[in-house]
């Protein structure tokens, strides 16, 4: 069984130094797109650690024994994936700040979801945005129509941007996020740009903040303390895809299983700078569709036969 | 499309910068049209016809002969341009422009809300006319942009409740004063608050919350140990994790202003110059900020009383810049220093003002803002009126510095005030509260201490401090002016009495020997009207006491109209100075004496102060400086002649009168 779950930043997440250049403290990236990310390793450490405390005799069996005294691991029962981009909130001069997403990720996340029309509609807007001007391309598409979108320095014309109909297939499956305490509004703040421009933004909109230690008694930053360090903005919308697998004594993680449910409908902290508040994110987890699952197992079994 | 960082300005670039970065680009390459249009005025790029004024026909005739071959250089930023139109005259004013607000969507029952920090990026800077770019118009667009952000303040406050997980782990602060958190200068020297990279908004980062925690916890006595165990430590292989966690922390409600830093007064090659220069920026009035703390695990959670208690402390004593100027003082505030003292104040005032003071272009109408960097100001002008007299120059400024701090030094002192809002919107405005002062050690305290006595007896705070409180009639109309206030101290207020007075001056040189010995007896020069320098207490002072028996105390007016113009409530002292134009400072007509009054620019040479003794008559205070200037000299000579008419009436207690007709200290120019 197989789920889909959707993280929304509340504070910004700080996912762990994987690069550091000069005094800019980076953040884990993906090799291939250099797009941040939060890596499973970490999500699955920590949601191991909130349920080992809760159930100390199952977490060994669900999430795999861990080598001591001279045994071998075992293979657990659950398995995760990285969490990556949906969502990543642009401040706008025009509407104060944007949701922007790209084809990429909405196939990336769609590759879970399998659903047809959504993928349809996908194709549709990356052809567009792939398309030139005088051929009928855009630069956006979005909820907002009819005016002009300031993106950080960038600015789009009412020209460039296609509106995305109030009864577009999306909606409905947007509307499963978590809404970041009432603030996600993504019918009045959605726009899809093409892969590059939204990597760009992305690169723009990281949050970056200065950190400096004072001496003691004087106005001058102690020796050397001087950082920048890197962060996914809040409001941004992370998701994970995970997966559960057949019990071998299905007693023995029954309760486990039941709490992973749970807490991950539910707030939790990831990644680093736990003491400054960051990674704190209001989960909502989806079952992906079973039945199609099944029978693609099937098919797949009848092809090995 | 192509997104653009901050630095790249050059979509949203006025024409009048474009003109002028392509008249230095083309003065660089010494090119004979940067030369034929370099001293042009750029009056407006309208209707593709580029305005520009020259001082006179010789050099509009010149540029003339370059017109071609400016067009074609023209960058696209000056484009199109069909015509350029060489006048001769100056740049007529232009009102700095209104930012250009995108079309946005005005959905029915949607109100806009808009991003401060990208209304920084995008506004137009305004223009003074003489070539100088305003960023006031700039920081406006930013406070404007966030009153539109309320509701966000609201669900970031709910946020924070949310993830604190309860009122037992929050902390609602509000700030006596401003507030600006975030060393940064932004882009074209504007000193800028944090802003929030998505919302825009202000906000105080969790990294400064936790480092005023830890500082202060540090500074009062908390183990390192202990703050290890609780905030965690990251050194090196030393690695422990905080048992609690701070968060982001928003203000509850729209709180953004325009804030100004105007230095009255400039060190200059050993001098102490007057040149008031107004250094626009932003910073938070009067905020209220909801703080989330939390425990990293259930069990920490007894740890929350304890940080909250340093946080608490902290923001007391002192968060963000300035606070040694009032900035950034939580309520309730806890000393920043080990030495304090606190004193009762009342102010009357014609209104003391921040980023807009009564201008042309606000019909005379700014707004009132109560400044206690006024207060540390004139402590600060009074302490070297006081130390120029008795060190060497390059002494005194050391000295200052010291006690005072100046850029990454901190000073040895801090002056804060807690204060009501004027109840009356029109002048005279009426402030009370208290004032704080503290220092690192005992002698700093003192000598703040005893300087603000003089202050508070020789003259006023803010606008109007060299004049009491009354009412001048121009053409016809009548303006408030003046101020008058009165400070709570052991001694106040001082009598009408030579010893009593004279005590005070010795008090407060034994004050500055206590902290810098020896002490000398220096004499400097006040400086002319046109280069106005520091007053100081030297052998060329003269403080008077003039009697005013009727003056009646401003509390005691019952309606300014009527009785403001009246000589109980100039007083006796104000009144004669009045009375003859050989004081008086130079009016519009151009009658009065620029050397003993005060016109604009150029601060007055006397100060006169009202005085109410708790025992005897009212009386008031003349300081005069510079009386080796003989039409100073005069004014000194008239209260001269009335303590010989009526000796009871008038007393000199500092300084004398110079015998014979020539002064009897030569003055050092310098």
């Amino acid at each position: 069984m197989n789920y889909l779950t959707y993280s929304y930043l509340l504070t910004p997440l700080h996912t762990g130094a994987s690069s550091q250049a000069g005094n800019l403290m980076g953040i884990a990236r993906e090799a291939h797109t250099e797009l941040p990310y939060l890596p499973s390793s970490s999500l699955r450490g920590k949601i191991r650690s909130i349920l080992e405390s809760m159930h100390p005799n199952e977490a060994g069996a669900f999430f795999g024994e861990r080598i001591k005294d001279g045994q071998q691991p075992t293979e657990g029962e659950v398995w995760f994936a990285d969490a990556t981009l949906l969502l990543f909130p642009i401040a706008s001069y025009s509407h104060q700040f944007v949701w922007i997403t790209c084809p990429l990720w909405l196939s990336r996340w769609n590759r879970w979801l399998r659903d047809e029309t959504l993928q349809t509609l996908i194709n549709e807007w990356r052809s567009l945005l792939n398309k030139k001007p005088e051929e009928g391309g855009k630069k956006a598409i979005s909820s907002i129509s009819g005016n002009q979108i300031y993106l950080q320095g960038a600015l789009l014309n009412t020209t460039d941007i296609k509106e995305i109909p109030a009864n577009s297939a999306c909606w409905e499956t947007l509307q499963k996020l978590p809404d970041g305490n009432g603030i996600l509004d993504l019918k009045n703040k959605l726009v899809v740009l093409s892969d590059d421009d939204c990597a760009g933004l992305v690169e723009i909109g990281l949050q970056r903040e200065v950190r400096v230690a004072l001496k003691e008694d004087e106005k001058t930053v102690a020796g050397g303390s001087f950082r920048s360090e890197e962060a996914i903005p809040s409001e941004t919308v992370l998701f994970f895809p995970w997966g559960l697998k057949p019990a071998k004594d299905e007693d023995k993680t029954q309760e486990i299983r039941k709490s992973l449910s749970t807490i991950l409908n539910d707030r939790l902290q990831f990644g680093g700078l736990e003491g400054l508040g960051r990674g704190w994110t209001a989960n909502t987890t989806v079952a992906l569709n079973p039945k199609q699952e099944q029978e693609e197992t099937e098919q797949k079994e009848v092809g090995h036969a | 499309m192509k997104p653009k960082g901050k630095s790249d300005r050059s979509s949203s670039k006025t024409p009048a910068n474009a003109w002028r970065e392509f008249i230095q680009a083309e003065l660089k390459q010494n090119s004979k049209v940067g030369r034929a249009f370099e001293k042009a005025g750029f009056a407006g790029l309208e209707n593709k016809t580029l305005s520009l004024y020259f001082e006179d026909d010789a050099a509009a005739k010149v540029a003339r002969g370059q017109i071609e071959p400016l067009k074609q250089k023209l960058p696209s930023a000056l484009h199109p341009c069909d015509r350029v139109d060489c006048k001769v005259g100056k740049v007529p004013v232009v009102a700095p422009a209104t930012p250009t607000q995108p079309n946005h969507p005005q959905k029915q029952g949607k109100t806009r809300v808009d991003n401060p920090l990208q209304s920084l990026n995008f506004a137009e800077f305004g223009d003074d006319g003489k070539g100088n770019e305003l960023s006031q118009p700039v920081l406006s667009a930013a406070v404007q942009a966030e009153k539109s952000c309320g509701l966000v303040y609201t669900k970031l406050c709910q946020r924070t409740k949310l993830l604190a997980g309860g009122d037992e782990n929050t902390l609602r602060v509000d700030f006596s004063w401003r507030l600006r958190v975030g060393g940064t200068r932004g882009f074209r020297e504007l000193l800028l608050p944090v802003f929030h990279p998505v919302f825009g908004v202000p906000y105080i980062p969790a990294s400064s919350l936790k480092g005023a925690a830890r500082a202060w916890a540090r500074q009062n006595g908390e183990s390192k140990s202990e703050l290890s165990k609780i905030l965690g430590i990251l050194d090196g292989k030393v690695a422990q994790a905080a048992k609690v966690e701070f968060l982001d922390a928003f203000p509850t409600k729209e709180c953004l202003s325009v804030d100004v830093a105007t230095p009255q007064w400039h060190w200059q090659n050993g001098n102490v110059a007057y040149k008031p220069e107004p250094h626009p920026l932003l910073s938070m009035e009067q905020p209220q900020f909801l703080i989330g703390l939390r425990p990293t695990k259930p069990e920490n959670a007894k740890y929350i009383p304890i940080v909250k208690a340093w946080l608490e402390n902290a923001l007391k004593s002192g968060i963000g810049s300035r606070v040694s100027s009032g900035y950034g003082r939580a309520l309730g505030q806890s000393p920043a220093f080990l030495n304090s003292k606190n004193y009762t104040f009342e102010l009357w005032t014609q209104g003391i003002y921040g980023s807009e003071p009564p201008s042309k272009q606000n019909g005379r109408q700014g707004k009132i803002e109560f400044r206690p960097t006024a207060i540390r100001g004139i402590l600060r002008y009074w302490f070297r009126a006081f130390a120029l007299s008795l060190y060497e120059p390059s002494a005194c400024q050391t000295l200052e510095d010291t006690i005072f701090g100046k850029l990454s030094q901190q000073g040895k002192v801090a002056i804060s005030v807690v204060y009501n809002p004027s109840k009356q919107d029109k002048p005279p405005y009426r402030y009370d509260g208290k004032i704080h002062l503290e220092a690192t050690e005992q002698p700093y305290l003192d000598l703040l201490a005893k300087l603000l006595v003089l202050a508070s007896h020789l003259g006023g705070v803010g606008r109007g401090s060299r004049r009491p409180l009354h009412l001048l009639d121009v053409d016809g109309r009548k303006y408030m002016r003046g101020c008058h206030w009165t400070v709570d101290t052991d001694a106040t207020p001082l009598a009408y009495d030579l010893e009593a007075w004279k005590q005070l001056f010795e008090q407060i040189k034994d004050a500055f020997e206590r902290i810098q010995s020896p002490i000398t007896s220096r004499n400097s020069s006040p400086g002319s009207p046109g280069r106005r320098q520091q007053d100081v207490l030297d052998a060329n002072a003269q403080v008077w006491l003039v009697k005013s028996p009727n003056q009646i105390p401003p509390d005691k007016v019952s309606s300014w109209d009527l009785e403001g113009l009246k000589n109980n409530v100039r007083g006796e002292a104000l009144s004669l100075f009045y009375s003859d134009d050989r004081f008086k400072g130079k009016n519009k007509a151009g009658r009065g004496n620029p050397k003993v009054g005060g016109a604009l620019e150029t601060p007055s040479f006397v100060w006169i102060k009202s005085v109410f003794p708790n025992s005897g008559d009212p009386y008031q205070v003349v300081t005069t400086f510079g009386v080796d200037q003989s039409d100073r000299l005069t004014f000194a000579k008239e209260l001269d002649q009335l303590t010989k008419k009526k000796p009871s009436e008038a007393l000199l207690v500092f300084g004398t009168m110079p015998t014979g007709n020539t002064p009897s200290h030569p003055r050092r120019r310098q």
